[in-house]
């Protein structure tokens, strides 16, 4: 029965990545700015353009285009840079290390301090911890994320000088740096998290502790912290679940303006290089990997809720 | 269930009292250190002999676009391609041409000239640099694939023996020489290419000071001494590793907190705050690099002269300079700055309202429209902005149309859309190259194609002029010209380019071409 779930869901993702990648291979190609232009600069003579725009597939239709990419992709080949003449692959799976890193300590910082808040919030209701908790469900959502890095930068690199203001040190090679160099760039795209597993989680509890059943426990002589903890997180944490994997996506997404503040070399800093440069298999290679990354996660997440919710259906 | 809802001014108020608390804590620092002003002047200091040994690591804005010299074509490549190639000339930091690799060139007549090979050269791979390689390079950046144009008037290179190779040109062409120490003038080793073939921009092979051993696209370059590098006790430093930092906060945090010891173009207004920390020494120069209107001839309204002349003198470069960039940098009223040895003598445009609008008064013309490009980056939205406010007072009216780099270049200068462009021109080696590029007709850069017979006549009698006190003269005459009567384009001002580097990083020496040479550094342990 399960297994037929998971395979229904699976037969979902695969027209889900046709018809995004295809929306976006055409997007890239809709920017302004040729990346023929881009590459010959002063020697765009119109022979030359026309030659290297063949040479490129760029004269077919946009349709014949993604089916010769989505070709070459299926078997495992991006292509190569249109700039440096570098592998796709290669660049992207490097990259990817670098902001899967990046991404899963933010996510742990979003969800021990969402968790944090949201609990204590719960545990003293009214209290002034309750209130900080609050505040910060709010703040974190209106704060734009780029300020608040470089706010951080000023404070804890400038000032105090204990955290360096930029750069990635991956954690295979020294855990100490990595952590060091990690925790203002993954709070910074963690804060929102914060915010808002603070408030969904918050809002749920709330709902699960007037629910019969935690009266019943209570009834049984079970004290406030076992009434949470035992009975009522594990109800209350399932919208959470959805709110992670929307947070994955997100976060993402927000790696492009925090890695560049942080001059680490991931997939956001990739992106945003190769928009500039016009580098569109480069482009195309990234955006892959993260509407992969993106479904993928959904999947898990809805996989996951329903393991989790005995009231869903297989 | 009860929710708290903050309004939208809540928020705000509590952003900015955040704001206040973080400025609170960091406002204190600026306090500790206005004492030490030394070095700070941009002037060079007497840095003692240098060290040999230790790293250090350098913030560079923009990452290569093609490790292949002659693939490339951005103005940013050269910092991080010259440590791997070194080139047949090179050019002293006022930007005269100086031995390279080749020791001594000489022009037997207006069409060929010989250069006399070092010796004891090799390439990082053992490969000999000699006669036959230089022949090997010239002949590539001139194939069809080769993005370099500078070099195009070579006809032939003549193998004379292993260290002496003659340049037959096609015309005379007195760029010829400074052209050698751009990327025309990048020796690559001939059997790397031949073995790497498409691969060989991932694996670069020169003779310079430095290997290039680890490269990460757009996230750091790592290059080591080069052991039988030719000059005896050079590289000083055994690793240099550059890390690419798009953005200048980042850049200059980097740099504050240690993580790097170099950072590369600090504008003006970030000049100010750096200077009061005694740590760091700001090094600047004014270059040949200057911000430029371009204008489209061919197009509504910039086909009637009045209209150019009246931008030229409807622009007031003073205050500007003032205003946007905190007093530093040079108005310009020819493409090259006071104190180049190309710079033509009384050419001057005052900023003049009323002569502008006169001009617009006799030729009939009012309420004019212009749309205009420009770069979308705070600072230049600035500038465009400080332009359309005074054109306003004489009468002409901007549009402006803000967009990013690459679409910005190719809206104007491929698909010709608009009349005018806010942009720089990056400057070049040799000032030839920079005069035909803005002011013949066939140039890319020029993208109305509007010259006149004499300016022409001019611009190729002086590439057939070796002189150079001859050829600024002439340079003098085309801007007069070219700028003063036809407007081809127009000329803002000159920035100066600004690096910020620790106390321990000496050697490094600004040159007017406004592109960093890194490998001269040196580090005081």
């Amino acid at each position: 029965m399960f297994l037929k779930f998971l395979f229904r869901r699976l037969i979902y993702v695969i027209p889900m990545l046709f018809i995004t990648t295809l929306i976006v291979f055409s997007f890239i190609l809709l920017i302004p700015g040729d990346p023929v232009l881009a590459l010959l600069g002063e020697n765009a003579t119109p022979e030359k353009v026309a030659q290297l725009r063949q040479q490129l597939g760029l004269d077919q239709p946009i349709i014949v285009q993604y089916f010769d990419w989505l070709k070459n992709a299926i078997q495992g080949d991006l292509g190569r840079s249109i700039f440096t003449g570098q592998f796709v692959h290669e660049a992207v799976f490097s990259r990817l290390a670098v902001t899967f890193q990046l991404v899963v300590v933010a996510m742990i910082i979003a969800v021990v301090g969402g968790m944090f808040f949201a609990i204590t919030s719960i545990y003293f209701p009214n209290s002034w911890m309750d209130y900080v908790a609050r505040f910060f469900g709010t703040l974190g959502t209106a704060i734009p994320n780029f300020w608040l890095a470089m706010l951080l930068v000023l404070l804890f690199s400038l000032k105090l000088d204990w955290v360096p203001a930029t750069g990635f040190t991956s954690i295979a090679d020294s855990p100490v740096s990595f952590f060091k160099g990690i925790l203002l760039p993954a709070f910074s795209l963690g804060m929102v998290g914060i915010a808002q597993i603070t408030r969904h989680l918050r809002s749920s509890l709330m709902e699960t502790m007037s629910a019969d059943y935690i009266r019943t426990a209570y009834s049984k002589g079970v004290d406030r912290w076992q009434a949470i903890f035992k009975h009522g997180l594990q109800n209350a944490m399932l919208p959470v679940v959805t709110t992670i994997g929307i947070l994955f996506g997100n976060m993402l997404g927000a790696t492009v303006v925090i890695e560049t503040i942080f001059a680490i070399p991931g997939m956001g800093q990739l992106a945003v290089n190769s928009i500039l440069q016009r580098d569109f298999t480069m482009l195309q290679g990234v955006v892959l990997v993260m509407i992969v990354l993106v479904i993928l996660i959904n999947f898990i997440t809805d996989i996951v809720y329903a393991v989790l919710d005995p009231r869903i259906e297989y | 269930m009860k929710r708290t809802q903050l309004t939208f001014i809540t928020r705000l108020l509590f952003l900015l009292a955040f704001t206040f608390v973080i400025i609170g804590c960091s406002s204190n620092s600026d306090e500790k250190a206005s004492t030490a002003e030394k070095g700070n002047d941009g002037t060079k200091t007497e840095e003692g002999t240098p060290k040999k040994g230790g790293e250090a690591i350098f913030a560079y804005e923009t990452d290569v676009s093609n490790y292949d010299p002659t693939q490339g074509s951005a103005g940013s490549d050269h910092a991080l391609l010259w440590p791997v190639y070194d080139t047949l000339i090179k050019f002293t930091p006022e930007l005269e041409p100086e031995a390279g690799l080749a020791e001594s060139w000489d022009f037997l007549d207006d069409k060929t000239v010989e250069l006399k090979l070092r010796e004891g050269v090799t390439f990082h791979d053992g490969t000999p640099f000699n006669a036959e390689a230089v022949k090997f390079n010239i002949e590539r950046a001139n194939s069809e694939n080769s993005k370099v144009t500078d070099l195009k008037n070579i006809d032939s290179v003549e193998v004379v023996d292993e260290k002496t190779v003659k340049l037959h040109l096609s015309q005379p062409d007195s760029s010829i020489l400074l052209a050698l120490s751009d990327r025309g003038g990048m020796m690559v080793s001939p059997t790397a290419v031949k073995e790497k073939g498409e691969d060989f921009a991932q694996n670069p092979v020169g003779a310079g000071p430095y290997k290039m051993v680890k490269r990460v696209p757009n996230g750091e370059v790592v290059f080591e001494a080069y052991e039988d590098y030719w000059e005896e006790g050079k590289p000083y430093l055994d690793k240099m590793t550059v890390k690419i930092m798009a953005d200048e906060n980042t850049r200059i945090n980097a740099l504050k907190s240690g993580e790097v010891d170099y950072a590369d173009n600090i504008k003006p207004g970030n000049v100010q705050q750096l200077k009061n920390d005694s740590n760091i020494v700001l090094k600047d120069k004014t270059s040949v690099a200057f911000r430029i209107l371009y204008l489209n001839a061919e197009k509504e309204p910039m086909n009637n002269k009045a209209v150019r002349q009246a931008l030229l003198y409807g622009i007031n470069r003073d205050d500007i300079i003032q205003a946007i960039n905190f007093g530093s940098g040079e108005p310009a009223s020819q493409p090259f700055p006071s104190g180049y040895w190309a710079a033509g003598e009384n050419i001057k445009v005052d900023y003049d309202p009323e002569k502008a609008k006169q001009i617009l008064k006799d030729a009939g013309l009012e309420d004019i429209t212009i749309k205009m490009n420009h770069y979308s980056t705070a600072y230049e939205q600035r500038i465009a902005e400080a332009i359309k406010s005074q054109l306003a007072e004489i009468g002409i009216n901007v549009d402006l149309q803000a967009m990013e780099l690459q679409a910005a270049v190719s809206n104007y200068f491929n698909e010709k859309e608009v009349p005018m462009f806010l942009s720089s021109w990056t400057g070049r080696p040799d000032p030839q190259i920079t005069i035909k590029n803005l002011f013949a007709s066939d140039s890319f850069y020029n993208a109305g194609g509007h010259s006149t017979d004499e300016i022409e006549k001019l611009i190729s009698q002086a590439a057939g002029i070796y002189e150079q006190e001859e050829r600024a003269k002439l340079y003098g005459e085309i801007s007069q010209k070219a700028l003063l009567e036809e407007a081809i384009m127009i000329p803002l001002f000159f920035e100066p380019r600004t690096s910020a580097m620790n106390q321990s990083i000496k050697g490094f020496e600004p040159n007017l071409l406004g592109k960093p040479i890194l490998s001269t550094v040196w580090k005081e342990q």
